[in-house]
């Protein structure tokens, strides 16, 4: 199936013409970390609708999934994170009638990210790029999980120049396994690219001096998925993110702008709050 | 419809991986490496210019770090000139090679050290 809008070309000339380029957005990755010895606590809370699906029984799915990741930051460049996802899903079959809840982990993963290149021209303008590699467990629960081992890599470059920045992340993962018509985008039975691009705009305050100790930013994120078997997949949205001295709190929309899936369900929206500690 | 010619994207990847290596170590420039770096500070503040504290959430891994050394009783960041006030206490033994170690694993670059 074929959703497309005007949208998507100019979101994407907007984005590669960026001409700066910063921190972390909510679905993007960034070449950040937490000092050596620091850890960094990430909980997003996200509702995620479902539709069109391709398969027998013709799934609307209304998903709502609680994401706890952890890092530690090992060395300057170099940290370890580790993801857990516990879902609750109610899929309703229009096909039979029935009704179907599903609760549980999805697959976790354990993953490496090391920073090899940056370069810090001011107080805060900066360049950094990092390569990142790691697995999915078969943790998931039932359908919620692949039930195989599926390593990933990656690499993201975070820029940032005054008030805007801009994450550039291209990763490719392995998939060993997988269920057709599964509701996991990127996570069925063919490999998935994943091209996710964040630009994100200091709303407050204007400039920084002595006194601030928080600053509130607007996000666009563009997060694009391939997966082997032709499906593409392109939602975008914006968010709001305020980070403190030693916490932040997000919240994001995302919608398709372009989106061509033939043998799996649709996504139609992401909604995602979230908060992060470092300590 | 392919949107990414996958065998290409790969091998641009790993064409690159030797010129960002070779950037990348080339960034670090130690501010601190003479002999009387390692005796102690004697004075009761100093002050650092730190670069790359792109927002407050960053920032705090350079308080987190300063204040983890025995002998700095406050770090004050301001963001706007990347300076990082320290406070010493009486008798301290906090040494410019002690302040850089910090900032480094912090993940950000120094570029001066200021004892009045």
């Amino acid at each position: 199936m074929k959703t497309e809008t005007s949208w998507l070309g100019v979101l994407l000339f907007l984005c590669i013409t960026a001409g700066a380029w910063a921190q972390e957005a909510t679905n993007t990755p960034a070449a950040t970390q937490p000092s050596a010895g620091a850890w960094y606590l990430r909980q997003k809370l996200q509702y995620i609708h479902y539709g069109s699906d391709p398969g027998p029984e013709d799934r609307d799915i209304n998903r709502f999934i609680a994401s706890t990741s952890l890092t530690y930051g090992i060395t300057r460049n170099l940290s370890i994170t580790g993801d857990l996802p516990v879902a609750l899903s109610f899929e309703d079959q229009q096909t039979s009638g029935d009704e179907e809840t599903l609760f549980g982990t999805e697959d976790a993963a354990i993953s490496l990210k090391w920073r090899p290149f940056q370069w810090d021209t001011s107080p805060v303008d900066s360049v950094r790029l990092a390569f990142f590699g790691g697995v999915e467990l078969p943790t998931g629960t039932g359908d919620l999980g692949s039930h195989s081992f599926d390593p990933f890599a990656g690499a993201v470059m975070t820029a940032i120049r005054g008030r805007h920045g801009l994450n550039q992340s291209l990763q490719f993962k392995l998939n060993t396994g997988g269920d057709d018509f599964n509701s996991r985008p990127g996570d069925g039975p063919s490999n998935a690219v994943r091209s996710d691009t964040a630009y994100l705009f200091r709303l407050s305050p204007e400039t920084y001096t002595a006194d601030v100790t928080a600053a509130t930013y607007l996000t666009l994120e563009l997060n694009g998925l391939y997966e082997t078997a032709g499906n593409v997949e392109f939602l975008f949205g914006p968010g709001i993110l305020y980070e403190a001295r030693s916490f932040a709190l997000e919240a994001s929309i995302g919608v398709p702008v372009y989106q061509d899936v033939d043998d799996r369900p649709e996504t139609n929206i992401v909604i995602t709050l979230g908060f992060r500690i470092l300590f | 419809m392919r949107l990414f010619n996958l065998p290409c994207a790969v091998r641009l990847m790993v064409l690159s991986l030797p010129l960002v290596l070779a950037s990348g170590c080339a960034q670090r420039t130690p501010v601190v490496n003479s002999p009387a770096d390692t005796v102690p500070i004697a004075s009761s503040s100093a002050t650092l210019i730190v670069h790359g504290m792109s927002c407050p959430l960053c920032a705090s891994n350079v308080d987190k770090q300063l204040l983890s050394i025995r002998g700095i009783t406050s770090a004050d960041v301001d963001m706007g000139t990347g300076a990082v006030t320290i406070k010493l206490a009486p008798g301290s033994t906090v040494t410019r090679a002690q302040l850089a170690d910090a900032v480094d694993k912090s993940g950000f670059t120094l570029t001066e050290v200021r004892v009045p």
